[in-house]
């Protein structure tokens, strides 16, 4: 479908599939019509189709809010004012801490041009090691596995439209056809063209039961099973040897461990049947072409890089990588959290996909900006960790917080809201009162994604451009004006421009030359030729939709294997606590909610928060369908509904984490970290349920 | 944007009949222009990327081509395969006054 | 930090465990590693034994870590060098051969051998066992085994444990006959109960391996090698090979030696530290826990885990507590799975059980405040993966114990449509309920289509379509209308064909644009020209607007175009026949201009391949004949037989009726290819039945008119239209049949796909009763239309369009 001229042309602002639509003025506000773009082909999800009705909602901010003493209420205030008070607030913490005690805390949904600025702010105007982002909560373990197996961390190293044309698929984790519905009909085309699809969860969900084969894992267990179905490739003679021998590196060490994961074992572990097991492999490993993708499900654990790395050694003894229609990836879930990832907004990383303890990387920054290289800040600690201090010695003292509500999103919540108001200063920028501005001492009212223009990049590495729809509203201003604001007010003497282009023209000089090369990529060639897949080194690089197919990104281009042990989660179930849980998205809602729990529609199909448990094993607990039950763990409990579904495992119970207050899912999770990406374990703990009484 | 690229004078606008595609050779290059039937111009690569039909031989409807092969589909403004995987390379043209096209070569 | 030295005595799976457990706690920093190992090379993974031993997997496969992993951790490995005793007061390990090993932490991994009965006439003097008789136990073992079992006729197993039944599978796979010799009540004691051993043995026996129970063996029989077996019971039996596996003895002797506590093996805390020496550790199957000593692997590597938590201090706190043992196995096919102990310890166990012995289905469980405690699967062990979680878990288990046993899938019956609830949800993706959708058809949207686009109802994930479309046809109570655009003549203009007719009539439209202008809001569609282009030209013959943009490549030269580019050129050749001179004149032409292939079609013509666009007007010119139309929506051509001209059998003159066809019809265009043909007698020839049209020759001077045949990628015998007796009556009705499929058929519908819509009744009504009264005006429409014609070739001396020929063109400058 054709934009109709009056619309414009963008794209949705949740998640990372990044659906194109169009949006029509429709009255005084905007109306969201199909737009026919390579990812999504027409299609969106309800939450895509009811994005605009948050532009003109009434609980929208218009003027920034202060809070003048702790204990006091947020009023409100001019821009002036606010900004002086943030100002004089990080001097002083500044002063009398040093330039650590300012940390910046950014999301995974921002543009590519905010990350970048963010990142430029914190190092350059604030001087501070304390950046990071909810991406850690998201998708580094994934990113972690990516760079030490294939020396590169690009969600999917192939478009889309290549996954209709594999023979295979192995899916961990992934609940697509709720959490990102549109992609759903590349596997259904797959599957169409006599391809099999393998998903693994723990629950039958909508996604496992458009599945040809389903593995009903037991949580926490997924490197048992990415080994078991190696061991049996082995057993069975599915390996590539020849991909092996010349592309790969440290497979002895690989065959050795899987060898001791033989299938009974494994079915002991993972709760798999045998003959499922051997199904899987054999479905894999007599494709000619396959595909292996994880998603949080696997990623979210304190083990999550080890999973991740387990599966790719499957898809490397398979020789089902760095060929055409193979290959491992995974489905990011934030809307940029590929692009949020990229551009500094990480501890550790500087612009273009550089490490920030890396000399060379430092060099090309600084002459970038413009500094000496020396008064770079080295790394500082990850998102956890950095929440975790806020208002110790040594942690931060002022915190400035950009599209993310930590309050909910984080794990360990009552944990992270003590932090919080620990803070002698929090600064939260969003566009609603999140649970986490309600904390803060000044709020500021940002713009939203229809109000600003920049780039996003989705989960398959294709670099977007979001239009401006229409103007920000009076009071209103967007993170890039805020940010450059701040620089001044600061005394930076270095350039912070406020204006997207300008700031992306920047991006791409910085990212010259890196992992995350965007130097050739211009908002005019996005527009022209439908987005562009880094790394794209020249204006005239066609990009890059196909990773690996000549060598992988490692110095001597071969892929490493990784011998991963299963290590089981942190948390085992007891007779304390007897259960599973693990959590998840819902459809109508959207990470925590912030957005998605304002809209009307959305929130008429999932109001609330529920637990998901098995009828058999509700009814050991006289639990029956709608009754209101306590879950506890060892940070804390919640209250909320049963929900009685055959499609969970009976040792299990699942909670979505979109809801606040109360019904908190991180009430309960467990923060356990992965000693790599330092991913909190949220997907697997072990849980007590007791029906409430009154 | 394009400060890098040449442009090229590939002929009289009326070498190419209204609505229909001609294939030019510029350089080693080979670049297939197309002239609407409202008259706007479009240039992009000679060959379809499926099986390397000739895409100035396809029928074209508004901004849409079809090629003559395997009718894969895509959008002359953009590129962007409308049917089929991959899109094409796509170069500005302009008319210039004279009546000549001019193709941008990146 | 000066590193302390670990010494491991024995490099089976326990010692090489409990040293990666180590390693990956970065015991490497610590300690200085060195192991004695009896066995000459690295260790294996005992589990698997039995599969070399069945050939289901090859020893490389078994191997846990070969010799270079001990040199790349850095461990010295005295490989085949037993460890002779241990001096603690030095704190050292002395090795048989002369090796002395300081240590200071000390763990003894000795594991276990075969356990040996007291049975006389084991050995021959040399105090060798008797050639013939074996333990199971080590690779070698399975090497000898298998090396002796071939050409042997009896074997024996002694022991109807879990080993010994894998063992006798093992051997039955050589193909000797195998007896399982058992001293207890029933098989797998340890595992089984009596009711499920006994299913067991009779299982077992089917598959043809004799099973004695309570036989307690005294004797091997034999001189210098194995040929039989005396039992207590006085009886004696004939084997060529006995193989005794009677369980496990823990290898403690040299632990004894040097004074720690031993009773069946070296009796462990629950840090896995010796009770008396606190620098020296036990692991595995030589270690004796809460009184227990475990011979399978699962166990052996918890204890492990903890063992390493302590050596390297990662975690003070780990405690070993005993292992839950739990056993899945596959003898003969035969699956079984045990869980714990095979009988209730307590009057509080809870035991529910099933059993169907002529399957050889054997369940129970016993469970201990809503825990399983133990169990037993025998035959069906489709629940074990289940149940064995809900063992090591403790996991509670659900009130239904039927559900314990059994996958009673009493999926959730799909609710019918009444039934479901307005507010029941159809699309996820789109939150749309059964109401809103019913809701929509009700307000008139009556096609799946039109409520999808009205509801945005599977615009998401798609998965929800079937439902819509169920829901919409119920709604609708069958009066569903499909998505009108299948009904559509070409997709770029919403009407139906006479609609699209009566419009372009009326409106006085004649070319393409025209239409897409007054019809289609201007929006032009590449995909509908071509169509547009033929009806037009059906309707308005002679008047009709050419517009070339409209017509597809090979319309706009009048060739077919091939999958490289280049196309053909096939002159007209009426009826298939030729001349000498006209033959002449194509080879000439083939010649001058290189044509890679010339070949006879399937309609008795010439066809050449291969050819440039830029050489095509140059060919006709030189060739000098009218084209053959093998490229176009239009009639191509009508083959025939040699009819009455020369042949035996011909009834009628076919050929000169093809010629007179095709000079009738050529050029014509059509919604899609009209092939024809002709034949002179019902041997059919050219296969004049399976044409879109076609002429048969029958008795009497008749010809009989099928239509609607097709032999291409769809197969059908056309029908018979109608019998007529002239040349001229057959290309009459013919004609007039065409006139009307050109009129009524959509785009691209061949034949087959029109009469079988129409129906050949209704059609014969028409085209033979003229029932609508429009035979006439058919038949002058088609007049019309072939005095319009002229031979597209002639554009070799007139091209239509600038550089209409032309595939490539330079670049001025």
């Amino acid at each position: 479908m054709q934009p109709a001229s009056s619309a414009t042309a963008t794209h949705c602002p949740y998640c990372a599939l990044q659906c194109g639509m169009n949006l029509a003025r429709a009255g005084r506000s905007l109306a969201v019509q199909p737009r026919y773009f390579p990812v999504n082909r027409g299609g969106l999800c309800q939450k895509g189709w009811s994005s605009t009705e948050l532009l003109d909602h009434p609980e929208r901010l218009k003027m920034p809010l202060l809070r003048d003493a702790k204990g006091r209420a947020l009023r409100p205030a001019s821009w002036d004012e606010a900004l002086e008070r943030i100002v004089s607030e990080i001097r002083s913490a500044q002063a009398s801490f040093g330039p650590d005690a300012v940390g910046v805390f950014g999301g995974g949904s921002l543009t590519n041009e905010k990350a970048y600025l963010l990142g430029k702010f914190a190092r350059v105007a604030l001087r501070t090691s304390h950046i990071d982002y909810n991406g850690r909560f998201c998708m580094s373990s994934a990113a972690a596995a990516a760079i030490k197996a294939l020396g590169l961390d690009r969600g999917l190293p192939f478009p889309l439209a290549d996954i209709p044309h594999t023979e295979a698929i192995l899916l961990i984790g992934s609940n697509a056809a709720e959490t990102m519905p549109p992609v759903m009909q590349y596997f259904d085309a797959q599957r169409a063209n006599g391809g099999s699809l393998i998903v693994v969860d723990p629950r039958k969900t909508p996604t496992a039961q458009a599945a040809t084969l389903h593995l009903q894992i037991t949580p926490g267990t997924d490197a048992a099973l990415a080994n078991g179905l190696l061991h049996v490739a082995i057993r069975q003679g599915y390996l590539d040897e020849e991909f092996i021998a010349s592309r790969t590196n440290g497979f002895d060490a690989v065959r050795r461990i899987a060898s001791s994961y033989w299938p009974d074992r494994v079915e002991r572990i993972t709760g798999i049947p045998e003959t499922q097991l051997f199904q899987a492999a054999r479905l894999l490993g007599t494709a000619a072409t396959a595909m292996i993708l994880t998603a949080r499900g696997s990623e979210q654990q304190s083990h999550g890089v080890d999973n991740v790395l387990g599966f790719i050694n499957l898809a490397l003894a398979l020789g089902k990588a760095g060929r055409a229609y193979s290959g491992y990836g995974c489905l990011t879930g934030q809307g940029n959290g590929q692009g949020g990832r990229e551009h500094g907004q990480k501890a550790d990383q500087l612009p273009g996909y550089r490490r920030i303890d890396n000399p060379k990387h430092r060099a090309h920054i600084a002459q970038v900006w413009g500094i000496r290289e020396e008064h770079l800040p080295s790394a500082g600690c990850s998102a956890y960790e950095m929440l975790d201090g806020l208002g110790t010695d040594g942690g931060v003292r002022a915190l400035l917080v950009f599209g993310s509500n930590l309050a909910v999103s984080a794990p360990r919540a009552r944990h992270i809201e003590k932090r919080l108001d620990a803070l002698d200063f929090l600064a939260v920028s969003d566009f609603f009162l999140s649970e986490t501005a309600e904390r803060a001492d000044v709020v500021l009212p940002s713009a939203q994604w229809a109000e600003e223009e920049g780039t996003m990049t989705n989960l398959e590495g294709r670099v977007l451009y979001r239009r401006l729809a229409l103007t920000p509203p009076p009071g209103v201003r967007t993170d890039l004006q805020i940010v450059s604001e701040l620089a001044g007010r600061l005394g930076c003497a270095f350039s912070f421009p406020a204006e997207p282009g300008a700031i992306f023209s920047e991006l791409r000089r910085a990212s010259a030359g890196g992992a995350a090369d965007y130097s050739g990529i211009t908002y005019d060639r996005i527009e022209r030729e439908n987005g562009l897949f880094w790394p794209c080194p020249s204006e005239d690089h066609p990009g890059t939709p196909r990773l690996f197919l000549d060598c992988f990104a490692t110095p001597d281009g071969r892929a490493r294997f990784h011998a991963v042990e299963y290590r089981g989660a942190c948390e085992q179930p007891d007779r304390e606590f007897p259960l599973y849980l693990t959590t998840g998205r819902v459809m109508a809602q959207y990470q925590s909610g912030t957005q998605t729990r304002r809209v009307p529609k959305l929130m008429a199909l999932a109001p609330r928060a529920f637990v998901e448990i098995h009828p058999a094993m509700a009814s050991a607990y006289q639990i029956s369908n709608g009754d209101r039950v306590r879950l506890t763990t060892r940070r804390g409990s919640a209250t909320m509904a049963a929900q009685l579904t055959s499609t969970i495992r009976l040792d299990t119970l699942f909670v979505p984490f979109h809801f606040a207050g109360g019904e908190r899912a991180n009430l309960l999770t467990n923060p356990a970290l992965d000693p790599t990406s330092r991913m909190p374990e949220f997907k697997v703990c072990a849980v007590r349920i007791e029906k409430e009484e009154f | 944007m394009t400060d890098t690229t040449t442009e090229v004078m590939v002929g009289p606008v009326d070498e190419i009949p209204l609505g229909e595609g001609r294939t030019f050779a510029v350089g080693d290059e080979r670049v297939a222009v197309f002239r609407t039937r409202s008259g706007q111009l479009f240039a992009v690569q000679a060959e379809c990327p499926h099986k390397r039909g000739p895409l100035a031989d396809g029928l074209l409807g508004g901004t849409t081509l079809i090629c003559p092969l395997h009718s894969w589909k895509f959008d002359l403004r953009s590129g962007e395969a409308l049917m089929g995987d991959c899109g094409l390379r796509t170069y500005a043209v302009r008319a210039d006054e004279a009546g000549q096209i001019i193709v941008s070569m990146g | 930090m000066q590193k302390r030295n670990l010494v491991v005595i024995g490099n089976g799976m326990a010692g090489a465990r409990a040293v990666e457990e180590i390693l990956a706690r970065g015991g490497a920093e610590q300690f200085e590693i060195s192991m004695f190992g009896d066995e000459p090379y690295g260790n294996y993974n005992r589990i698997l034994l039995s599969n070399v031993l069945n050939g289901s997997q090859s020893e490389s496969e078994i191997y846990l870590n070969p010799l270079d992993w001990y040199r790349e951790n850095g461990i010295t490995l005295h490989a085949g060098v037993q460890a002779d005793s241990i001096l603690r007061k030095s704190k050292c390990v002395l090795g048989c051969d002369g090796t002395i090993e300081a240590y200071d932490k000390l763990i003894v991994a000795t594991g276990s051998r075969a356990h040996i009965p007291p049975i006389s006439g084991l050995t021959l003097e040399n105090r060798q066992y008797k050639p013939g008789l074996f333990v199971f136990r080590t690779l070698e073992d399975c090497r000898e085994i298998a090396e002796y079992a071939r050409e042997r006729g009896r074997a024996a197993v002694i022991g109807g444990g879990l080993l010994g039944l894998e063992a006798a599978r093992g051997l039955q796979n050589f193909g000797v006959a195998v007896d399982v010799i058992h001293l207890g009540p029933h098989l797998m004691g340890q595992q089984l109960d009596a009711p499920a051993g006994a299913i067991l043995k009779a299982s077992i026996e089917k598959l043809g391996i004799g099973i004695h129970l309570s036989k307690n063996t005294m004797a091997v029989l034999g001189e210098d090698r194995v040929t039989g077996l005396a039992f207590s019971d006085g009886t004696t039996l004939a084997y060529d090979m006995v193989v005794i596996a009677t369980g496990i003895t823990p290898n403690a002797e040299i632990a004894k030696r040097c004074g720690l506590k031993v009773e069946r093996a070296i009796m462990v805390d629950d840090h896995m530290r010796s009770v008396d020496d606190p620098d020296i550790y036990a692991v595995g199957e030589c270690a004796q826990h809460d009184g227990r000593v475990y011979g399978l692997v699962s166990p052996l590597w918890e204890q492990a885990k903890v063992l390493a938590d302590q050596i390297t201090g990662r975690n003070p706190n780990a405690e070993y507590h005993g292992s839950k043992i739990a056993t899945k196995l596959k003898v003969m096919g035969i699956e079984m799975a045990s869980l714990g102990v095979p009988e209730p310890q307590d009057e509080r166990d809870e035991i529910v059980q099933f059993t169907e012995p002529k399957k050889g289905t054997y369940k129970k469980l016993i469970i201990r405040d809503g825990r399983l405690t133990g169990g037993i699967l025998l035959g069906d062990i489709g629940k074990a993966a289940y149940l064995m979680q809900a063992f090591d878990r403790g996991t509670p288990l659900p009130e239904d114990r039927l559900a314990l046993l059994f996958d009673i899938g009493a999926p959730a019956k799909k609710v019918s449509l009444e039934e479901m609830p307005a507010d029941a949800q159809i699309c996820n993706c789109n939150g749309v309920s059964k109401g809103a959708i019913v809701g929509c058809v009700k307000r008139g949207k009556r096609s799946p289509k039109a409520a999808m686009d009205a509801t945005r109802a599977g615009t998401g994930c798609g998965s929800c379509k079937s439902t819509v479309t169920e829901l919409v046809e119920w709604a609708c109570g069958g009066a569903v209308e499909e998505d009108p655009s299948v009904h559509y003549y070409v997709p770029g203009v919403p009407l139906t064909k006479p609609e699209l007719i009566r419009a372009c009539r009326e409106q006085n439209l004649k070319s393409v644009s025209a239409v897409f202008e007054v019809l289609a809001g201007g929006i032009e569609d590449a995909a509908s020209k071509p169509g547009l282009a033929s009806l037009l030209n059906t309707i308005w013959p002679g008047e009709y607007e050419d517009q070339r943009d409209a017509r597809f490549i090979n319309d706009r030269v009048h060739a077919n175009i091939q999958k490289d580019g280049t196309f053909s050129v096939i002159p007209q050749i009426p009826g298939g026949v030729t001349s000498p001179e006209q033959l002449r004149r194509i080879a000439d032409v083939a010649e001058k201009y290189q044509v890679p292939m010339v070949k006879l079609t399937g309609g008795q013509r010439i066809d050449l391949l291969g050819v440039r666009k830029d050489d095509l007007p140059k060919m006709w010119r030189d060739l000098d004949m009218p084209s053959g139309y093998a490229y176009a929506k239009r009639y191509r051509t009508c083959k025939s037989c040699v009819g009455t001209e020369f042949c035996r059998f011909g009834l009628g003159d076919s050929t000169s009726l093809a010629i007179k066809i095709e000079r009738e019809l050529q050029g014509l265009d059509s919604p899609a290819k009209l092939k024809l043909a002709t034949a002179g007698c019902p041997r059919n020839c050219s296969e004049a039945m399976v044409k879109d049209a076609g002429a048969v020759a029958v008795e009497g001077g008749k010809w009989e008119i099928y239509v609607g045949g097709a032999a291409g990628a769809h197969v059908r015998k056309g029908d018979l239209l109608c019998v007529v007796d002239s040349h001229e009556a057959v290309i009459q009705y013919i004609g007039r049949f065409i006139q009307y499929y050109r009129e009524n058929a959509k785009y691209l519908e061949r034949t087959y796909g029109f009469v079988q819509r129409i129906g050949i009744e209704k059609i014969r009504a028409v085209v033979v009763e003229d029932s609508e009264g429009i035979a006439a005006r058919l038949d002058e429409e088609l007049q019309k239309t072939s005095a319009a014609y002229r031979d597209p070739w002639k554009e070799a001396f007139l091209p239509a369009t600038p550089n209409q020929f032309a595939s490539l063109l330079p670049v001025i400058q």
